[in-house]
């Protein structure tokens, strides 16, 4: 996360995360959300 | 814990089969209720941890934003369809991941449990929650607004205990799918260790030490309106907190002492008084660190500019420590290297005929390079310059 002349740097639709040390993943946003679901492919003939 | 256990995996039999309509509408009304008990809320947050009653109001409109936003995201959650030869279907969906284990840290002890507690009911996980042992109440009023709101009680617990005991048990149990952290990055890694056990997913929010570029063609005024509260918010225990101020040489005297002058002004107190800009640490460790951290980097050749030492608050025997601002800090000083997590700036002057990079000056990532000796890794980093880059 950067802020360029501001100090603002989250927000309930943007990711909230770190790389290395800091963590890993992100929180908040569409990609909070992503992080509690799994993909599931169905394939039927 | 054995219960909470049962608990949850009935609880996501239970919400995974609801629509995404009903999980967004329990979201939504938790937000409602958030707004509603706004000031109730926001006292408990600053009576257990210290932060001031402006600022954890802030963190309930945060969190209610936060229900509303995943509210709304919730009946987005699409999947799609493959092509394939007629007569076949092959489609992708998207599940719920199963029940959480969620371990919230105390410097945010609203907006902390809403993130993970938000994503998770969004999704259509049970989620079990640790909050911290300094703020537990906070946790409970978040989650009981949900409750509240028609949250079914199976589908979000509470746990409280000893940290380790209660990590070791939920992660060991084949229940839990997904683990969410928020605290240190040794706690963090440990974690993720007994998470591998059990193949569990993780999240992981670890330290940092934010660095902040000071450009000689910044506008000093607007970045010290900015730059002195966010450093002093929360006492400074804020894992995206501004750690590191490199400033070029230019502007090096007049921003250090403006920052020091400013920091020297700062009220603290009592959180719940609106004449105090900044409250008491969290808890007695944080003090006793932070005075460790300014003896180790004034033996390294730091100077002290404002603060250094514990008090000034209205009660000196607290957790109070004023706010500090160091100067001249060399790159060896344990704090340079480690997350103070305390009220605290670092101010380096920086070179460009000395950076440590061999890119053009004036480009960012020079000065991102001059702004991170470590190899760890910071979450933020800010800049202030005339134009964006």
């Amino acid at each position: 996360m950067i802020g360029i002349n501001t100090t603002m740097l989250a927000g309930a639709d943007s990711p909230f995360g770190g790389v290395k040390d800091s963590g890993h993943g992100s929180e908040d946003g569409p990609e909070g959300l992503e992080a509690c679901l799994v993909l599931k492919a169905i394939h039927q003939a | 814990m054995d219960r909470a256990l049962e608990t949850a995996a009935r609880g996501y039999r239970l919400w995974r089969a609801r629509t995404a309509a009903e999980r967004g509408n329990v979201l939504a009304g938790a937000a409602r209720l958030l707004r509603e008990r706004i000031d109730k809320i926001a006292r408990t947050a600053t009576k257990e941890e210290g932060k001031t009653f402006p600022e954890a109001k802030a963190e309930v409109m945060m969190a209610a934003g936060l229900f509303d936003f995943y509210a709304g995201e919730v009946q987005r959650i699409y999947g799609r369809v493959l092509v394939r030869p007629a007569g076949t279907l092959s489609r992708v969906m998207k599940e719920p991941v199963g029940p959480v284990a969620a371990f919230c840290p105390w410097n945010f002890p609203i907006g902390n449990p809403a993130r993970k507690l938000g994503a998770a009911i969004g999704a259509g996980c049970s989620i079990i929650i640790k909050p911290p042992e300094e703020a537990p109440g906070s946790a409970l009023e978040v989650l009981n607004c949900l409750l509240d709101a028609g949250l079914p009680k199976e589908v979000a617990t509470c746990v409280f205990g000893v940290p380790d005991q209660v990590s070791r048990h939920l992660l060991a149990s084949p229940v839990i799918r997904k683990v969410s952290f928020t605290g240190s990055v040794a706690v963090g890694k440990h974690l993720m260790k007994l998470a591998a056990d059990g193949a569990k997913r993780t999240t992981m929010e670890l330290g940092g030490h934010g660095p902040v570029l000071i450009f000689d063609d910044a506008d000093i005024d607007k970045a010290l309106d900015l730059l002195v509260p966010h450093k002093f918010r929360n006492s400074g225990q804020v894992c995206v907190s501004p750690t590191r101020f490199y400033v070029q040489d230019g502007v090096y005297e007049r921003f250090s002492k403006e920052f020091a002058s400013r920091a020297a002004k700062l009220k603290v107190g009592d959180g719940m008084d609106a004449a105090n800009h900044m409250g008491p640490m969290a808890n007695p460790r944080r003090p006793e660190a932070i005075e460790a951290f300014v003896g180790n980097a004034v033996q390294a050749g730091a100077r002290i500019a404002a603060g250094g030492e514990r008090g000034g608050g209205s009660h000196d025997a607290g957790f109070f420590f004023r706010p500090t601002v160091l100067t001249d800090v060399p790159l060896e000083a344990r704090v340079m290297n480690e997350e103070p997590f305390g009220p605290i700036a670092l101010i380096v002057r920086s070179r460009p005929s000395t950076r440590r990079s061999s890119k053009p000056t004036g480009s960012p990532m020079a000065w991102r390079r001059i702004a991170s000796p470590r190899t760890d890794g910071a979450p933020c980093c800010w800049a202030m310059r005339s134009r964006a880059a």
